[in-house]
């Protein structure tokens, strides 16, 4: 070792180190862990292609799932216990079946202890018949001994489903029975067939709790045949996000919208700003003919509008997220970046260093790399990350104006649905507000860390 | 033959009030192992002929001619490219003034005393820093501090950087822009002591520009008297010293404090000549207690008064 210690006090070790002494440093850095944690989860757990897939597959894949529900955590503001979804499946062994000769009697029963009445009802034959179809008797078993006859449905399909909450008929049938036999009067309330199923009788809009069963009284054409079924009662809640109108946990967009986000904002804010960098240092450095040149150039991009051309690309060009990044970089970077790092160049490039430099024969690309923008970057890094949450968030306001990737689940997708399908209107408030957070997370995120990037590398500020 | 032979060298800069002749027709001859001290007023165009030297000129030049042989090479035939290549830091180098901003702050000392070994030698990093230290130990750094940046560094041990980077490529000539104008006495002696013992040590002709004539006999083999962009004495440092013979070169002298003698020191009255309009015939003659009507006409000669003493005066004509 020499008998001089060789510092170490700066450098990208420092900067870390640094930006632990600051709160906003502690939080920026825990918010990115956050994010970057649910990114690699995302990309680990769903691969793009799946997500793709499962984004894109439509209502057939997500059938099971209630549609619009409500994230669970939406509980601790109701109040209430909102019901999640049952299903039942006879093959699966989670229902009685007897199958005697051409008779299948199958009897799913549950427990029904939620506060609120389910948003759908709906029965998932799964047959097997070579002539003639099974024909199933619905019986209905409330916890109070009652029991409803819902219908006498003959198949039409061998995968045919019996939307129970649709059967206008015996809506009308049931409400009728209702209002004469049990409440001897018309509610104040409709009522549709899943609150006749479950209604206690009190006059109130309430769920009669307890055990309830359906049985299932299927006839087959011939001894051959075989018939299940699937129970699904939808509930009002799923999962830690909700569901949207096509039934889709809004999980995958949720968790998928965070790599591409990030992705997006940190590829767009790096090039962009390095580029501009790149070419502010040249146009400054030159000077003259180049000066001038790049500098019409950055003026007459800078009052180019922005929005027409990029909704006139994705009108003449398939648009997908890539693309879309391209466009967005092509299109600023000579921004008015561009401006203002010239002005450091020109400051700099005055510096004796940059002459001694010159003299001892560095080349212009030398002194523009080696000398110029390594003076430039500290000052340029804290709005580089800063800019990151200007570009996610370009991104989610050009999906909701339909101007992004149709196939990739971002933020901005999620609120684009949203405000197609009258989320707010309809009071599906936490599809506004799960993408919403997202973003205001990556924002606070890039915020603090570039105001404390901004501390650390313009010590000056720490003055003010 | 010497080293270095510039005649006739014109550097005139362009500005909105006019033409400033900064260097105007300078001759002299640089021999090999010799110092040049070229002294003068701030402003009278010692920087600018050092930069005119080594062509390292501002966008506004007006006229830039005249001749720089080296090697029987007339370096102002040579384009810029390849002045850049053959002649910088090959042939001749520089110290610049305030060495405390002439480093790259975010560069390794030891990588920018490298870095003209790498652009003129295409030597690899690991060879040129090695001899980027060796370098560093000549001028008194350890080679430790080549792995530390610049704000670490001291003022002088800068300087010392400044010089070991202008020795690396080991040139004929080094120019020294007022190398310790910013340096405080003691290290100023003992950068002079060291580029002393350099010159010794490489054979290095200096040419030293500075204000400061009691530096200048430091180092000064010869001297040259700088007014208003024009040499008007040359002289070994002997001569120069004991009997300087141009009018402004005796006021100049005069008005150098001494140590040990009580003497009144003596003033140059008025102020120095505009650069744009100077006064017509010799320069000097608005404040030359010896000026004639013949001084306010024409302009004198450069009389050679033999062994290399040259003055540019009437009173020699």
């Amino acid at each position: 070792m020499s008998a001089y210690p060789v510092a170490a006090e700066f450098g990208f070790k420092a900067i870390v180190k640094e930006l632990f002494s600051y709160k906003t440093g502690i939080l920026a850095i825990a918010l990115l862990l956050l994010l970057i944690g649910i990114s690699v989860y995302a990309v680990v757990a769903i691969p793009y292609d799946e997500a793709v897939r499962l984004w894109r597959a439509g209502e057939m894949t997500w059938l099971k799932n209630p549609r619009n529900a409500a994230p669970v955590w939406i509980e601790l503001f109701v109040g209430k216990k909102l019901p999640r979804t049952i299903i039942l499946s006879s093959a699966k062994g989670e229902a009685s079946k007897v199958k005697e000769g051409r008779r299948v009697v199958i009897e799913y029963s549950f427990d029904y202890s939620y506060d609120d009445f389910p948003s759908e009802i709906t029965l998932f034959f799964s047959a097997k018949y070579g002539g003639e179809p099974p024909v199933v008797k619905v019986y209905w078993l409330r916890p109070d001994g009652e029991e409803f006859f819902l219908a006498n449905y003959t198949l039409r399909s061998p995968d045919d489903k019996y939307y129970i909450s649709n059967d206008f008929k015996l809506e009308t049938r049931l409400e009728t029975f209702i209002i004469k036999e049990r409440l001897r009067g018309k509610p104040s309330f409709a009522i549709t067939v899943e609150r006749a199923l479950f209604l206690a009788y009190t006059g109130k809009l309430e769920v009669l709790k307890g055990k309830y069963k359906m049985r299932l009284e299927a006839t087959l054409a011939s001894e051959g045949d075989d018939l299940d079924a699937d129970l699904v009662v939808y509930g009002k809640v799923h999962g830690f996000t909700g569901t949207d109108h096509l039934r889709r946990p809004l999980s995958i967009a949720l968790l998928w919208g965070t790599p591409i986000a990030l992705a997006f904002g940190l590829t767009a804010s790096l090039v962009t700003t390095l580029a501009q960098l790149v070419i502010a240092a040249i146009s400054g450095w030159y000077g003259g003919k180049v000066d001038s040149l790049l500098q019409r150039i950055t003026e007459v991009y800078m009052i180019l509008p922005f929005l027409p051309i990029l909704i006139m690309v994705s009108m003449f060009y398939k648009i997908d997220i890539w693309t879309l990044l391209v466009v967005v970089i092509v299109l600023s970077i000579f921004g008015p970046g561009v401006k203002t790092m010239r002005a450091l160049v020109m400051q700099i490039k005055n510096y004796p260093f940059i002459e001694a430099a010159l003299a001892y024969g560095a080349s212009g690309k030398r002194i523009i790399f080696l000398y110029i923008i390594p003076r430039v970057l500290p000052l340029v890094v804290p709005g580089l990350i800063s800019a990151v949450p200007s570009y996610v968030f370009l991104e989610a306001a050009l999906s909701f104006l339909g101007i992004g990737d149709p196939n990739v689940p971002t933020w901005g997708k999620i609120i684009n649905d949203a405000f197609s399908e009258g989320a707010l209107y309809k009071g599906y408030f936490y599809w506004v507000i799960e993408p919403s957070i997202m973003l205001i997370l990556t924002a606070l995120a890039f915020s603090f860390l570039g105001f404390a990037l901004d501390k650390i590398v313009n010590p000056r500020l720490k003055e003010l | 033959m010497p080293l270095l032979e510039v005649r006739d060298l014109r550097l005139y800069y362009r500005t909105r009030r006019g033409v400033v002749k900064a260097v105007d027709k300078v001759s002299f001859d640089l021999e090999i192992g010799e110092t040049l001290a070229v002294v003068g007023e701030s402003g009278c165009g010692k920087s600018s002929m050092a930069r005119a030297i080594i062509r390292l000129l501002p966008r506004n030049v007006h006229t830039y001619d005249g001749k720089v042989l080296m090697d029987g090479v007339n370096l102002m035939e040579l384009d810029d490219e390849r002045f850049r290549k053959e002649v910088r830091w090959r042939k001749i180098s520089m110290v610049f003034q305030g060495a405390q901003n002439s480093l790259n702050p975010v560069l390794k000392v030891g990588y920018q005393v490298a870095e003209p070994l790498m652009i003129h030698y295409g030597m690899d990093k690991e060879s040129a820093l090695a001899r980027a230290k060796e370098t560093l130990k000549l001028v008194g750094i350890h080679e430790a501090f080549a792995d530390r940046y610049p704000f670490e560094l001291s003022g002088g041990m800068k300087q010392r950087v400044v010089i070991a980077m202008a020795l690396v490529t080991r040139p004929k000539v080094v120019i020294l822009d007022e190398p310790t104008s910013a340096l405080d006495v003691i290290t100023q002696a003992n950068i002079m002591n060291l580029l002393k013992r350099l010159k010794g040590e490489f054979n290095l002709s200096y040419i030293f520009i500075t204000h400061d004539i009691a530096l200048a006999s430091e180092l000064a083999d010869k001297v040259a008297v700088m007014y208003a962009g024009q040499i008007v004495e040359i002289a070994s440092a002997e001569t120069f010293y004991t009997n300087p013979n141009h009018p402004y070169a005796q006021k100049l002298m005069a008005s150098v404090p001494t140590l040990r003698t009580d003497k009144k020191l003596d003033f140059i009255p008025g102020t120095p000549p505009s650069l744009i309009n100077p006064p017509p015939g010799c320069r000097f003659h608005p404040r030359c207690p010896y000026a004639t009507d013949k001084c306010r006409r024409e302009e004198p000669p450069i009389v050679d008064l033999g062994e290399g003493h040259m003055v540019k005066c009437w009173l020699y004509g």
